[in-house]
């Protein structure tokens, strides 16, 4: 684990902290909600999530005439989905009207333990060998390392190499074309929605 | 990656340059004929393949060898006109001013994705016609995984026929 790499996890922290910081307390406590209901969901029920994905697998197989499943079930997949859709579903409710608010150091400190845990737990998902932050919340199939064995992992090559490595792994997760058009999707939604928006207010 | 793939990151870097003057009002609407032409050329790559190749072989004479070549041209021409089209002059454009510049940017980029990601992908699929005396075909690592989250390899005609209706009833929602 190199000094680059932590640096990209500090920007990546430092982002939340500032939408957090832009956004306001109750946009950013509503994402908290989510983010951790989220991983509730995957400690507790982690069975059904599972027998859930498997039912999606199994229409999509059938709508697309394939049988490769379109989602894994392993929890590499399952929790980075899992964040990745509830900070989707919390910035989208941290939109509506009742919850919008001015920027607040409340927030600042909220979108800093979003940003925590998004990072703690898609480190351990997607890179279990440098995973170090404490999980909070134990979810069958993941977990952390001690600080001492993550930095003892090779830096592994120039920040180019590491990145190159990480979009080979990206690429070669079947359900990465399914979240790439899903984001897409809700990015359009989105942009769509707010252009309307305007409109109606003239 | 090579050369070629920092000139297709660059192409999709002035699209995204050229949405935020645009706006993203104008930009969906180049994003909607996008969607439209990869579809049409999806279904050539699919569906409609056998017969696709069947008409080329029968009033053209191609050969069977040559047939993956001609496609990827043809593929090139048709996404190069119709994006042409869609820039130039008057234009489907979503409600909304299109001010706001985030926004924006993140359409135009998604339109050079949509663009410039489908040629690298059609043009390197065929072995890179009229410049394979230039590009050797001993891609990194890298290349080969951006190639599989290239639009034709993440988007089937079935995505993209959701997408196209999407984006016009979203236009004609008030």
């Amino acid at each position: 684990m190199g000094v680059p790499f932590l640096i990209l996890l500090g920007v990546v922290w430092a982002l939340f902290g500032v939408y957090g910081y832009v956004r306001g307390t109750k946009a950013n406590l509503v994402m908290t909600v989510c983010v951790v209901g989220a991983l509730l969901i995957l400690s507790l029920f982690d069975d059904r999530v599972v027998q859930g994905v498997e039912f999606f697998n199994k229409m999509a197989g059938m709508l697309l005439d394939t049988q490769e499943p379109l989602i894994s079930t392993e929890p590499s997949t399952l929790v980075p989905l899992a964040l990745i859709g509830a900070i989707v579903v919390g910035f989208f409710l941290g939109l509506l009207k009742v919850f919008r608010g001015k920027p607040s150091v409340g927030g600042l400190l909220l979108g800093l333990v979003n940003g925590y845990l998004f990072i703690a737990y898609m480190l351990a998902a997607r890179m279990p060998q440098v995973a170090f932050l404490w999980l909070p919340i134990k979810i069958p199939g993941l977990s952390a390392v001690s600080l001492q064995a993550a930095v003892s992992v090779p830096a592994g090559g120039s920040p180019l190499d590491q990145f190159a490595r990480w979009l080979q792994n990206l690429a070669t997760t079947t359900c990465t074309p399914t979240v790439i058009v899903i984001l897409i999707v809700l990015f359009l939604f989105l942009v769509i929605v707010l252009g309307n928006r305007r409109t109606r207010k003239g | 990656m090579g050369p070629i793939g920092l000139v297709f990151l660059t192409i999709i870097v002035i699209f995204g340059a050229v949405g935020i003057v645009r706006g993203y009002a104008r930009e969906l609407g180049v994003t909607t004929m996008l969607f439209v032409a990869l579809l049409a050329l999806e279904l050539l790559d699919g569906p409609l393949e056998a017969r696709f190749s069947g008409f080329l072989t029968t009033v053209f004479g191609v050969s069977t060898e040559a047939i993956p070549r001609i496609e990827a041209v043809i593929a090139c021409v048709f996404l190069s006109v119709v994006a042409f089209i869609s820039y130039q002059g008057a234009t489907l454009a979503f409600p909304g001013k299109g001010e706001n510049w985030f926004l924006a940017l993140g359409v135009g980029l998604l339109n050079g994705y949509l663009y410039a990601g489908s040629l690298w992908y059609y043009l390197q699929g065929a072995g890179w016609p009229l410049l394979n005396s230039l590009i050797k075909p001993e891609y990194s690592e890298l290349n080969q995984a951006i190639q599989k989250l290239l639009p034709p390899a993440v988007f089937s005609w079935q995505i993209l026929a959701f997408l196209v209706i999407l984006m016009l009833i979203m236009r004609v929602w008030k």
